[in-house]
This record gives structure tokens, sequence and C-alpha cells, in this order.
């Protein structure tokens, strides 16, 4: 079976930055791949261009063996990381404008997923609180039978108990023939749902294995894998006994400056 | 799907400017019924004052009428396609042409109602009055038809004079907004600059092009109208019928210029950031 998405030595530039660096991606059908990068590492841009929201500066992409167009994004469904609702909308406006542009879209299953959250249809959204928004943003993308899924932070920002509930309403709903890109540095959280994982840092891909390769290869959780590959020295590049002996020259300054007076 | 498209965005439209379209004409038969009442010696103050608040009344409907419409003529393209409701449009299955036609005819829709609802408010100002000396208009309008059958295609090229007009007026600024977003920073600042500077351009071009045409404008009429040339009123009207007819064509160039450009923008170099 063919790939569903193929970029080759896709880059993009902003300005004097380079946000994706030639990077060759293919990905697989009917999985579950995790998108990890430390902040700033390109995974925004990589789903932007993915849903056709921006365009490469070098390179092509492919999602089911056709170019970013109409075609494209009527069988991907994008989860952003920011709400892109009209004020003026209502839940069932926004039911209505998906089904009448969305053939895959399934108004039984949003409506039952509503329920389940105590989300009336008539409610408006501007009257809704951010957490709402964002659940009923998800219900919408999860009620499609798409076959790739981008899902841009969707446990970014909320508590812990909304993040089980956001990953079992993606576990539950997504359509098995699809493939879902899920974009996070909330690795613990979302380890055990992942099939694939795709390290990427500073626009390039450092890894992209399956989990199971990368068990067997490290013997370690995602989580300690990816602190480990990101792992940052903070600056002054000091230890906690450094800090305690520092500090104790500090009292001993002190003591000193006392007894001189 | 661009049906759908222009569904969506009518009723996105609508809610604020239907407040407008209801209000202003409203506005205008309290005015009229407040001015044309029978002057009472007694309460003289009292009808000033009414007759005042009124007017302010209906004028600042009538300001804000205008205002609402190009505000949301502005607003609706640049924050529908641009700031994060582009965010759900641009990943709508639809072409990027069909986003700018949507809003192209929704918008024309919106200036055409108000300029409508404008000139029904005016005739209002007269009490009903004013609604009888309308189909009085149309009467006469139709007697001309009658007589004259040419006048029609006049009257068409007026409607098509004001038509093309209106719509490369919308889309001149759908393609400053999109000028506007190519670039890194202070994208509005620039939309405006990319305004002012193809507003500039296209009148440098259209006074060219009439003085250009002007020799073709006054043989054609000359040759056309089979009067005597002394007959200025005649040769004027004519005249103008030609330079109607130059601007139609201006115009449409410019619509046609401007959807592409903004199309192109849209589509090659979109960076919802």
């Amino acid at each position: 079976m063919s790939n569903i998405v193929n970029c080759q030595q896709l880059t993009k530039k902003f300005s004097t930055k380079t946000a994706l660096d030639h990077m060759d991606l293919h990905l697989g059908r009917g999985k579950i791949i995790g998108l990890l990068g430390p902040n700033g590492s390109g995974k925004t841009t990589l789903i932007k261009l993915l849903a056709g929201l921006l365009t490469p500066t070098e390179g092509t992409i492919n999602i089911n063996g056709k170019p970013i167009g109409a075609y494209t994004k009527s069988i991907v469904s994008y989860l952003p990381d920011q709400n892109y609702f009209a004020d003026w909308m209502t839940v069932k406006n926004i039911f209505d404008m998906f089904e009448d542009f969305y053939k895959d879209f399934n108004r039984n299953k949003a409506l039952r997923m509503c329920q389940s959250l105590g989300i009336d249809e008539k409610m408006k959204i501007k009257t809704m609180s951010k957490g709402t928004k964002e659940k009923v943003q998800l219900i919408l993308v999860m009620s499609r039978d798409a076959q790739l899924y981008l899902l841009d932070e969707p446990i970014a920002g909320v508590d812990p108990a909304a993040r089980d509930y956001i990953l079992t309403t993606i576990i539950n709903n997504y359509n098995e023939n699809g493939t879902v890109l899920i974009s996070t540095h909330l690795i613990s959280d979302i380890e055990r749902i992942l099939d694939e994982v795709i390290f990427i840092k500073d626009g390039i891909i450092l890894r992209h294995e399956t989990i199971d390769d990368i068990k067997e290869k490290e013997g370690k959780s995602i989580d300690a894998v990816f602190r480990e590959q990101f792992r940052m020295q903070p600056y002054p590049n000091n230890t906690r006994d450094d800090f305690s002996t520092s500090s104790t020259y500090h009292l001993n300054e002190t003591e000193e400056a006392e007894n001189d007076r | 799907m661009t049906g759908k498209l222009m569904k969506y965005e009518f009723k996105s439209i609508a809610r604020l400017m239907g407040i407008l379209w209801i209000a202003l004409p409203v506005c205008a038969l309290l005015l009229g019924l407040t001015d044309n009442r029978t002057y009472n010696i007694d309460n003289a103050f009292f009808d000033d004052i009414l007759s005042l608040v009124t007017l302010i009344l209906y004028i600042s409907v009538f300001v804000a009428m205008i205002a609402v419409t190009t505000v949301v003529i502005v607003m609706r393209f640049y924050k529908g396609l641009m700031r994060q409701e582009g965010y759900l449009m641009h990943t709508l299955p639809v072409k990027t042409w069909q986003l700018i036609t949507a809003k192209g005819i929704v918008s024309t829709c919106v200036v055409l109602i108000s300029g409508l609802i404008s000139v029904l408010s005016i005739l209002l100002l007269n009490s009903l009055d004013g609604l009888r000396s309308l189909v009085d208009v149309f009467q006469s309008l139709f007697a001309t038809f009658h007589e004259y059958p040419d006048s029609i295609l006049s009257f068409i090229e007026l409607i098509f004079f004001i038509l093309t007009g209106i719509i490369s007026g919308i889309y001149h600024i759908f393609v400053s907004l999109a000028i506007g977003h190519l670039a890194k920073k202070h994208r509005i600042l620039f939309s405006l600059l990319s305004y002012i500077g193809i507003s500039i351009v296209c009148s440098v071009i259209s006074t060219k092009l009439f003085a250009l045409l002007q020799p073709w404008m006054t043989k054609t009429s000359a040759y056309t109208i089979q009067i005597p040339v002394a007959n200025i009123f005649a040769n004027v009207f004519e005249m103008l019928q030609a330079a109607c007819l130059i601007s139609i064509l201006f115009s449409i160039i410019e619509i046609l210029i401007f959807h592409f450009a903004t199309e192109y923008i849209l589509r090659k170099h979109l960076n919802l950031e």
C-alpha cells in the first residue's frame, strides 16, 4: 500500500529563519504517529504545510499521491493549535458547515460526542470557554472519516483529566485505515497510543522509527529517549552542588565583611 | 461549492448589516413623518427638538451604514482568509478562486443592497409620497423605453457601469490586502500603501487612456447619431456613452487583473502564521 504522505526536500523559510530544512518524510497508512520535538523545532510548520495553510519555499508535498489542493483538503482533518470559529456561529452552524463541505463528516457521531460532554447544539461559540471551544474543534475533527488527521498540540494547555478525554476520543474515533499525526512535547501522556515517532529539531528529522524498534534498541520509554536526545545545557552550567558552594562562598564573604566592620 | 461558501458569507454579514438595513428606512420614515406634520404653534419648540433628534438619528444611521458596509467588506476578507478564521476557510475542500469569488459576489450584493436602501430611505424622507414618486419614476422610465427603444441599451450600459465600478472597487480592496499579506511585518500598513499605489496607477492609466481615445469618442458620436454636430446636447450624450463604455471595459480589465493577482498570492504565497 502506498504512503499517505510523501514530502521531498521540503523546505520552509521565514525571513532569515529556516523552519524546515530539506526534509524527506514518508508516512504510511493506518498508524498513529507522534511528531515530537522541542518548541520551535518545526512541528507546527510541517503540519500547516500538510494542511495547506503555508506554501513551501522549496520541495514537494503529496498526500495520497496528489499535491496540496481541494482534493487533499477533502481527505485531511486538521486540528489547529488555535480557535478558528467565527463568533457569530453556534455549534449547529458549524456542524451544518462541516456537513455541507465534507462528505466524510458524521453528524450523528459529532452529536453523540457533544451529548457526552454536555455541549448543546444551540450554544454560541462566543459564550464558550476556551476549553469547550477546543473540545468542539476536536469533535469536528474526529467526526470525520478522514485519511489523514493532523492534530497540532491537541493536549497542550489542558488539565490531565482533559488530556485523557482527548486521547481516548482520538483512539476511539479515528478512521482505522487513516493515519493520525499528533504533534506534542508532552510525550509521557501520549506515548501509550503511538505506533511511530518522529523526532524533529531545527527543521530536521532526527529519528523516524516505530515505538517497538526504539524500545527494543534503547530499552527505555520514549519520554526518556526524548529527554536524552533533546537535553539542553543549562546556563550558567552549574549543578546543585555548585549552587550550594557559591552560596556558602557568598555567606562567607558576608561574614568576613561583618567581621571587618 | 461557491454557492455554499456564499451562504455562510451571507450568514456572517446579515446579522450586522440586517440591523442597519432595517434601521435606516425606519429612521427615514420617522424623520419624514415628524417633518411633514401640520405645524402646531403651541408645540413649536418640541416639534423642532423632535425633528432635530430624528434628523441626527437618520444622518448617524446613514453614515454608519456607509462606514459599516466598507468595514465589513474589508474585515470579512481580512479576518476570514488571513486571520484565525482562515484556518477553517483555507482547509475547506474548495479552490482558492472559489473563496475569493464567494467573497466578491457577497460583498457586491452588500454594496448594492446598502445603495438601494439608501435611495429608498431618501425617498421615504418625503413620507409615503416618496414611494409614490418612485412609481412615477419607473413609469416615465418605461415610457421612455417604449418611445426610444435605443435608450434601453443606454440604461443597461449605465447599470453595467455602476456594477463593474462596484466590483472593481471591491477587488481593489481584496488585492491590496493580498499584497499586504506578502509583507513579513506591518501587513495592514502595506495593504494600505498597496491600495494607494494601485489607485494612483489606475488613475494615471485611465487618464492616459481617455486622452488617447478622445478623438475616437468625438468621431464616433459625430458619425453614429446622424444629426447635425451642432446639436451639442446629443453630441455630449453620445460622448458620455462612449466614455461609459470605455470605463466598463477598463473596470472589467481591473477586475480580472485584481482577481487573478489575489488568487495567485493566496494560492502560491499563503502564510497563515
